[in-house]
């Protein structure tokens, strides 16, 4: 996996590093060393014949870290069963965020805020697309979160980050379910509530869909509005 | 011309600048919804300007700058910056060649996120100084002290938001990274908690996202003791008249002398009120009243921590003599600590789980709003020395780079 050959497309896909390291089979080593792939193309031309390695950055430094994890948490870092609840939480939690029901609108072409000093001989128009280069790329993005995530170089960072979202799941406990149940840490019972009128149902729980009601009647209510 | 210091508490929900005026005395800072909303006509609106030009919020939309608390929009955070630099100072422009910025982030930002904003920083609007932390790291310098001395060196900062809340230790005025604790629950968890309730129990309010959080503001509150609430809800309930348009906009809780005409309608709330806010303290509120992940065993079988647990766990992350310390000084801050009830619900959950011997004190803000202790935090941090000592300037930051600029003031990988 760590080996991998430059994709012929590599011109397009900037954001991934290769270090190619030309393997001289008469022991005679001269290491070249290409930043992008654009570059790469040409020193490999110069030097044809020889076999040369390429690796691939990004997935190096993806070994490094998780090396450097499973010290600290021996074993492999997320077991199935984690991702797969990850996923489902952080799905709700979205849902819980969406402020109202059709998503959010997009900032039209047009629109400007200008400010009240605003000086029309002074200000030549310049005030929305930014001052400078850099500027101009951030006010004119237009990405979502994720699109940064991927693009985020650094692995240690995002795995900090990405790991404080789930600091409120043990998942000691998930990982060791199969084993004898730990019984240093006591929890407090899950609340059960009724999803019809909101009181105590510790018992009973929807067998279609799971969830709880409290008597016969939010039951049967349950069944005909709720139920899927 | 002088310099001057300009403090944003640039929070999910609210933007909090302010000029230090060198004034002790009534300093408040200016509020503006961090926000473009869009009314059903289709007008857009910056920050708090829908409050004046529409009353019927129905079928509004937020744009939020923020997503998940990262800032990732600026395009959407530049218009409404720009519209509060107008309302800090309506006589004159705003100087940023002469103006020190003290901004607040959430902490955990993505470091490129945060080299963004401090490239907007200075090379858009051109700062001369600035420091960026997280809001906590100012509350500090913020005197709780209703006894004489306060132990500002020492300071557990829980810090409830829109977005979500962070447990935050504070050893020396540092953050102490290993303690940082995040529970996401937020003020627009329980909007959304309470959407479905009301939604699903009463009218459909699923385009209300105004009336709910003026319904959350006006009726949630912590329960003492929850399954004592749950027993005598009766007693607790109450009636919110919904707005009519003609002799309310935003609906209020009718008192118990209130004549209602005929045709009012009015929501009759019982235990939505304190069931909302107590996804605190039982997480899983959340994930039960959902079809999918009330249904799925993965959900169901894993533990969940609450507020309680990962305060705790905080505190155990720090070093062992700085405990009792942390301990003895938790302060409340951010607009969901405004929940009533919520700190004495805190306080005698934290002193049944830790150590008998220990004190625990629970702080919140005297005389000043829990969502402006961060920003009042920030003035008094620039009332002091150190401010010049771990300030950036723009010659520093040009020398330098963005790159530099984020050791200085990012996050420490765990």
């Amino acid at each position: 996996m760590l080996v991998e050959e430059i994709p012929k497309s590599a011109n397009s896909n900037s954001s991934t590093i290769y270090f190619s390291s030309s393997i001289n089979l008469t022991a005679r080593s001269t290491v070249a060393r290409g930043g992008q792939g654009q570059e790469e193309d040409g020193s490999g031309a110069s030097k044809k014949g020889r076999a040369k390695v390429n690796y691939n950055v990004n997935s190096l430094m993806n070994a490094q870290t998780q090396v450097n994890d499973s010290k600290n948490t021996s074993g492999p870092l997320k077991s199935a069963q984690q991702v797969q609840l990850e996923r489902i939480v952080s799905k709700r939690l979205v849902e819980l965020n969406k402020e109202s029901s059709s998503s959010t609108f997009e900032i039209p072409k047009n629109f400007n805020y200008n400010s009240i000093h605003f000086n029309a001989s002074k200000h030549n128009k310049k005030s929305r697309s930014g001052q400078t280069p850099t500027t101009k790329r951030i006010l004119s993005a237009r990405r979502n979160l994720n699109s940064y995530f991927e693009e985020e170089r650094n692995l240690m960072s995002i795995n900090t980050i990405l790991g404080v979202n789930y600091q409120f799941m043990d998942f000691t406990e998930v990982a060791s379910k199969s084993k004898k149940p730990k019984v240093d840490k006591i929890y407090r019972p899950r609340l059960r509530l009724c999803c019809i009128c909101g009181s105590k149902s510790n018992y009973s729980r929807c067998y279609l869909c799971g969830l709880f009601y409290c008597s016969v009647q939010c039951n049967h209510l349950h069944a005909e509005s709720r139920c899927t | 011309m002088s310099k001057q210091y300009l403090v944003i508490d640039n929070g999910s929900y609210n933007i909090k600048a302010g000029f230090n005026t060198g004034d002790e005395s009534d300093i408040r800072p200016l509020k503006i919804q961090n926000a473009l909303t869009k009314t059903k006509d289709g007008v857009i609106h910056i920050g708090n300007q829908y409050q004046a030009q529409t009353n019927n919020f129905s079928g509004i939309l937020f744009r939020r700058p923020y997503d998940q608390g990262h800032l990732t929009s600026w395009e959407t955070e530049k218009p409404i910056w720009d519209y509060t630099f107008d309302e800090l100072s309506p006589k004159k422009e705003l100087d940023p060649t002469i103006t020190h910025l003290t901004l607040t982030e959430s902490p955990f930002q993505l470091p490129q996120l945060s080299t963004s904003t401090d490239q907007i920083i200075f090379e858009e609007y051109g700062f001369n100084e600035y420091y960026r932390c997280a809001p906590a790291s100012l509350v500090p310098w913020v005197d709780f002290s209703d006894d004489a001395k306060s132990n500002n060196d020492f300071m557990l900062v829980i810090d409830s938001g829109f977005t979500c809340t962070w447990i935050i230790p504070m050893i020396y005025q540092c953050i102490h990274w290993e303690g940082v604790r995040k529970l996401p629950v937020g003020g627009k968890v329980l909007n959304g908690l309470l959407r479905e309730l009301i939604s699903f129990r009463h009218y459909d309010i699923t385009d209300e996202p105004v009336l709910v959080n003026t319904i959350k503001e006006k009726t949630c509150f912590l329960a003492d003791d929850f399954n004592k609430a749950l027993q005598s809800r009766q007693k607790l309930q109450c009636e919110f008249i919904l707005p009519d348009f003609k002799t309310t906009t935003t609906g209020y809780v009718r008192g118990p002398k209130d004549k209602i005409s005929i045709d009012t309608q009015l929501l009759r709330l019982s235990d939505e009120r304190f069931a909302v806010p107590e996804a605190y303290y039982h997480p899983e509120i959340l994930f039960d009243n959902n079809d999918t992940t009330a249904g799925s065993s993965v959900v169901q079988s894993t533990p969940l921590k609450n507020l309680t647990d990962l305060v705790v766990e905080s505190i155990m992350a720090c070093p062992e003599v700085a405990r009792p310390l942390l301990s003895a000084n938790i302060s409340l801050v951010g607009g969901s600590v405004s929940i009533p009830n919520f700190r004495n619900r805190l306080l005698s959950e934290l002193t049944k789980e830790l150590p008998s011997d220990w004190f625990v004190k629970v702080h919140t803000g005297t005389g000043v709003e829990n969502d402006e202790i961060s920003w009042l935090g920030g003035i008094n941090l620039t009332n002091d020395d150190i401010i010049n000592s771990i300030s950036i300037s723009k010659k520093d930051y040009f020398e330098h780079g963005s790159n530099w600029c984020q050791k200085q003031f990012g996050f420490k990988n765990l």
